[in-house]
Parts: C-alpha cells; structure tokens; sequence
C-alpha cells in the first residue's frame, strides 16, 4: 500500500483497477465516439470548434478519472470492493454520454468538469474556496449548470457544513451561490441562455425506458432510507437536500423533452452522490450500500449484471434515432 | 423447491428478461440482401447448394394463404425461426444446469450468461436477421440436446443432412461442436456405447462431407440458364425490389470462385482480426487457461486425447476464414464453440472440466478488478456482425484506413 498525496490509499488493486478503467475508457472511445460534431448553443464559439472540444472532453475524462481515483484512495479496505463496482457503475453513464454526436460538444461536459473538479476539491477538502470560482466560470459557460453540477456542490457543501460545524462551509456555499447567480446573470444579459435541447428520444420511449430501468428506483430506496434512521435533525436535514439535489436538474430536462440527458442525470447525480459520500466516509451511505448489497445478492443470481444492464442502453439506445425500442414494439 | 432449484428459477426468469431487452435493444428490422438472396434458390434450379430453405419457403408459400415469396414473408419466417432459436438455446442452457452437479451450478450459471450476452444479439442484428447460420445452431444445439440425453440420437444424422441441405458452412463452423462431443463419447464413454457412438460419427461425417463435396464441385451444371430467373427472384425478395447478393449467386449458382471479386473484404479482416485478438486477448487468455490446464492435469490417455480433440476442434473454422471473409460469423461460431464445449462437458459430468471450471472461477474471485471488466468489456463488443467483427472493430478499422490519411492530409 502507498499513501500518495492528500492522504490517499492507493493499494496494488486500486491501481490495477484503474489501469483496466482505463483500458475501458479507452475503448468505450472508439465504440461510441461519432465523429461528428453538431450545432450547440455556446457562450464562445471558440467553445465550439472542434479542436476545443476534443480538448475539453479529454480533460473531462482525466478529471473523471482523478475522481475516481479520490474515491476509490479515500475509502478503507473493507468498502474498497463496493467502491469499485460504484466506479463501473458511473462510468457506464459517465463514459458513452459525451461522446455520442448529440452531446458530444455540449455545453454540459464543461460543467461537468468543473463539478468533479469541484467535488474532488471537497472531499480532499482542500483548496474548498476555489469551488466558488468553478461555480462562476461553470454558470457563465453552461448557464443551466446552476441546476445540475451547481445543486450537486451546494448540498455537499452544506452536508459538509451540518456534518463539521464549520462556518467555513456555510460561507463558501453562499460564495458558490452567490457566484453561480452572477455567472448566470451575466450569461442572461450576454444573450447566452440559450439552453440546449437534444430531443432524441420520443415520451413513448422515455416511458418505456423508466419502465425498464424501474429495479434501479427499488434499489435506490433500499440504499437511501436507512439514511434516516437515527440520525440528528441536522443531519437528516442534509441527507434530504442531498436527495433533493438531483431534482431540478432532471426535471427541468424531463420537462423541456430531453430524455436522454434526464436519464444520464438522474444516474449520474445519484451515483457521483453515492461515491461521494463513501469517499467522505459517511456511515449511513456504507451501511445503505452493504445492505443494497446484501439484497441484490439475495434477489439478482449474477450479482454483476445490476452493474452493466444500464450499459445496454448507453448511449446508442436513448440517442440512436434508428434503434429506439419504440421501433421494436409498435413498428416503424 | 430446493435452494438450488429456487436459484435456478431466478436465474432464468433474470435471462428470459436479458434475452427480451436484447431484442429491444438490438432488433434491427432488417434483413440484408445476402439474407434474402438465398431464399431465390430451390431445388426446382436442380439439387443446388442452399436450396432448402427457398425451397421450403415456396411449399409454404403453397400451403397458406400467406405471401410467403416476399422480402415481408422471409421476415416472417426469420422471425419465427429467431424465436426458435431462443427456445432451444434455453432448453440447452436448462438441459446442461440440469444435468451437471449441483456444486458448479453457480459457475456454470455464469457461463450460460456470459454466452448469451454474444448469443442473444447475435442473430438480430441486420447484417445476421434471418441468416442461414441461425438454421444450423438451432440444429446443432438440438443433436447436442438429444446426445446429452441419449435419446433419439441417430436423429442427428437427418438433422445434419438438412443443416447441409440449408448450408454447406455447416461443415466448417457448427458440426464441430456435434462431432467433438461424439468422439468425447467414443474416448471416454462406456464400452457397450462405444460402437454406436463410432458408427453415429461415422455415419454423419461421411454423410456432410459427401453432400460438402457434392455441392462444392458438382452442383453448378446449368448455371448459366438459371442465372437470370435467379436474380429475378433475388430482386423481388428483397427490400426495394432491386437488391439481390451477387457474390453469392456467382458461388453458388455460376460456381465461379469470389475470393478476389471480396478481395476488399479480405483487406477489412486483415486489419481487424489481429486488433480483435489482442482486445480479445482477456478471454483468449482465459478460455486458453483452462484448456491448457485441463489437458495438463488429465493422466488417463483416452480422455487427454479427448481434451485435444476439443481444444483443437475450433480449427475447423480455419478454411473458412481463409477463403471467406465473414470473420464477424467466424468469431461468433469460435466463441460459442468453447463456451458450449465447456458447457456439455460440464453436463456430461465430467471430472477435470468440473475441477478446471471450479478453479477459474477461483481464479476470476481472486482477481475481482478483472472479473468485474470482463462481463462489462463483454458488451462493448456485441452484436458480431458479418465481414466487420463488431462495431468497436470497425471504428478501428475506420481510424486506420479513413480517418488517419484524412487527417495527415
């Protein structure tokens, strides 16, 4: 084992998992990376060139990969093995999504860098203030960061609050609001709030989707309601906003017919919320996580596939206009 | 209901889900013109190769009152046939976790799933919708049900006839499975079944080579006179009413050999297949391990010799990748070959498969960064299609013949 900087453990495995992430990211790459860049609302066109965002998407896969690197050295041995198959989990969505030539150039994958940036900083708890300068350059890229990535940092910065009783957090999260409000100012007056729709997938789809995807709900509520169970009003305060936070960010694109991205949000946030909260060695996300564990090993006879199902429809399902399941059950 | 037989239970209500997202997922509606253009032959053109199958279809045609000689009535049949498909496939999984021991029922659950995850897509894609191969796995996997069974077994000698009947590739890319599981009962089987097993191999490999032979060499005489009413009907079957395969009836009709005429993708394999074995190379790694080791471990000479015929046995694909460019089919059929192989021998209980099996899956707990890639790596892969492997070989493919001159220029 080796203790590298800021306190993380990365063991043999922990390294060896990563190289074969790697290896994986690499090669989910070239199965769906499109080539093809399409038309996306910028706040800079040099945004939108295509060498800038090959650029930006590389990064956003080195900060994701530096995320899970934080998460994967910040737990302790016995979790190490959950940690892992969170990892897969998130990749399934996190890799395939902004490569696909719908999002591949969008806005989002700024913002996303910028929050796994951010959420790195926070768990290290290093540098914390930054977060709010992430959140100011986020908002006046990609204005409707304010409710995806800007949400995800505020409740952990007031999770980290409630949890620390620190001041501290409280002012950087009120700075990050502050920053995210004028990021998104200046982005109105700017003529920028364009906010960018891909409809890819038809309400009949969608339906048929959530139905598909629905032992993932089950899964989720056996996870998060032992979060409040005998736990401080403070804490279970926390725990609330954290599960709120993925709200409007789903609904604002379920309502604005974006299906696509409302599935990648309402996966990615919880996931990034779930491996967050192991990473910052949260209790009740350990015992949550052992007993979903202990559930889907009872229910699920290949304990893996609860893993790689969602892989299935990523992204060529929810996006490919040519293989949507409508096409399969009511014809074309 | 025991334990076991409950988690049996589950595990095929969670595969019968698998195979119905499979379908929704990778259904293509869609049938390619290759796949069309052979229900143009029957054996009205004279006893030609691959006629069975047009063949039928224009007796049904007969006996329903249905369009069956259309692009919608082939789709029909494709469709029904992909069920089948489906069906046997899952009598086979329920008839190996059936017959094998109870203490590797976990490991061999994980295995059928492994296999379905390239076997259910396989065959809904459209370059392979409605492809004859679909025929010849469905008959393949029926002879090896019956075999494991010990019923009706001299079935299996009609049954290749037809497969031979509906395509000459039988001998190359599915009998393997059938006649290395018929020499495992020669070598390693009781004595008292030791001549019927002999004269079953013998029967059905004298019978698929000669109709092999037959169909290569004799079976183009009035080629020439048939070509335009073959093309004909090629046409009218397909999609648009103009589409038809003419490589396929220059070989098959003309005889003429098309291996410069699909030179091109002959270039596309060269090129894909050594990045498909080193991105392969995990299960490569794997499924080698387990032959080596169980051939290794093996004293008794009989069963040794039974353990390389079935280690061996995939090379009958060779000629065909070779001489054909398919190499997506090829791949799948190498793929389905081993894990099957392991399989039956698993129901045929077998000693060393048991134990090899046992320790890999050992192997793959002890190595948990690994076993949690190669499920998920699987995916990435599916579905194989025809003379492109997969479409993650393609983008390869793509990168070195397209897109680098592109952008060096």
């Amino acid at each position: 084992m080796s203790r590298g900087c800021f306190g993380l453990r990365m063991e043999k495995n922990d390294r060896m998992f990563l190289v074969m992430l790697a290896f994986f990211a690499i090669l989910c790459m070239s199965r769906f990376y499109d080539h093809a860049l399409y038309f996306h609302p910028a706040s800079f066109p040099v945004l939108q060139s295509y060498s800038m965002v090959v650029l930006v998407t590389t990064a956003y896969y080195v900060v994701l990969f530096m995320f899970y690197a934080v998460c994967v050295g910040k737990v302790l041995g016995v979790n190490k093995k959950l940690m892992y198959y969170l990892v897969v989990f998130c990749s399934v969505f996190t890799f395939p999504m902004f490569l696909q030539a719908n999002y591949f150039g969008t806005m989002d994958v700024y913002a996303c860098f910028f929050t796994l940036m951010g959420v790195c900083l926070v768990i290290l708890e290093r540098g914390e203030w930054i977060v709010s300068l992430l959140g100011f350059v986020s908002a006046c890229i990609c204005p409707m960061f304010v409710f995806s990535g800007g949400c995800l940092l505020i409740v952990f910065l007031f999770y980290k609050g409630c949890k620390k009783e620190k001041k501290k957090y409280g002012c950087i999260g009120l700075l990050l609001g502050v920053a995210e409000a004028m990021g998104f100012l200046i982005s109105y007056f700017r003529g920028s709030l364009s906010m960018d729709v891909q409809v890819t997938v038809s309400l009949r789809n969608f339906v048929l989707m959530v139905i598909l995807m629905s032992p993932y709900l089950l899964m989720a509520v056996t996870c998060f309601k032992c979060f409040f169970r005998d736990v401080p009003r403070k804490m279970k305060i926390a725990y609330m906003m954290i599960l709120v936070g993925g709200i409007p960010s789903v609904a604002m694109y379920a309502l604005r017919g974006d299906f696509a991205r409302t599935v990648f949000y309402v996966f990615a946030y919880y996931v990034v919320v779930l491996l967050t909260l192991m990473a910052m060695r949260d209790e009740k996300a350990e015992i949550g996580l052992l007993i979903l564990k202990g559930e889907i090993l009872r229910w699920v006879p290949i304990p893996a596939v609860v893993v790689v199902y969602p892989f299935l429809f990523m992204t060529l399902w929810i996006s490919g206009a040519h293989e949507l399941i409508v096409e399969t059950v009511l014809g074309q | 209901m025991t334990m076991n037989e409950k988690e049996n239970r589950n595990f095929f209500v969670l595969l019968g889900v698998f195979a119905i997202v499979c379908v929704l997922r990778y259904y293509d509606h869609f049938i390619v013109s290759v796949n069309t253009t052979v229900f143009a032959f029957s054996y009205k053109l004279g006893f030609i190769s691959r006629g069975l199958s047009g063949t039928a279809l224009r007796v049904l045609n007969v006996l329903f009152p249905y369009d069956f000689m259309s692009y919608d009535g082939i789709g029909l049949v494709s469709k029904v046939v992909t069920i089948l498909f489906f069906v046997i496939l899952f009598v086979f999984y329920a008839t190996c976790l059936k017959k094998c021991v109870k203490e590797v029922h976990q490991n061999a659950r994980c295995l059928i799933f492994f296999l379905s995850i390239f076997a259910f897509p396989m065959f809904l894609s459209a370059e392979n919708f409605g492809r004859l191969d679909v025929y010849l796995l469905i008959i393949v996997i029926l002879s090896c049900i019956l075999v494991l069974y010990e019923k009706f077994e001299w079935f299996i000698v009609p049954l290749s006839v037809v497969a031979m009947l509906i395509h000459p590739g039988y001998v190359f890319m599915d009998i393997n499975i059938l006649l290395v599981l018929l020499l495992y009962k020669i070598l390693v089987g009781s004595e008292k079944k030791r001549k019927k097993y002999i004269a079953l191999f013998a029967v059905t490999f004298f019978a698929v080579s000669a109709l092999f032979l037959y169909f290569e060499f004799f079976s183009h005489p009035q080629g020439l006179n048939v070509y335009e009413e073959v093309v004909a009907t090629a046409k009218s079957l397909s999609d648009n009413g103009q589409n038809y395969h003419d490589h396929l009836i220059n070989h098959d009709i003309l005889g003429e050999d098309v291996f410069w005429a699909e030179w091109d993708w002959h270039i596309v394999n060269f090129i894909e297949f050594p990045i498909f074995v080193v991105l392969f190379s995990p299960y490569i790694y794997l499924v080698g391990r387990f032959y080596w080791n169980l051939i290794q471990k093996e004293q008794e000479r009989m069963k040794k010799g039974a353990y390389i015929i079935i280690a061996l046995g995939a090379g009958t694909i060779l000629p065909e990748m070779i001489l054909k460019t398919d190499y997506g089919r090829y791949m799948f059929a190498i793929l389905f070959y081993y894990i099957a192989c392991v399989l039956i021998l698993l129901a045929l209980g077998d000693e060393g498969a048991t134990m090899q099996v046992k320790g890999l899956m050992r192997y793959l707990r002890n190595h948990m960064t690994l076993s949690i890639f190669l499920i998920m790596y699987a995916f990435l892969f599916v579905p194989f299609r025809d003379f492109h492997i997969s479409d993650v070989l393609e983008e390869f493919y793509d990168m070195i013949i397209v897109h680098l001159p592109y952008r060096a220029l």
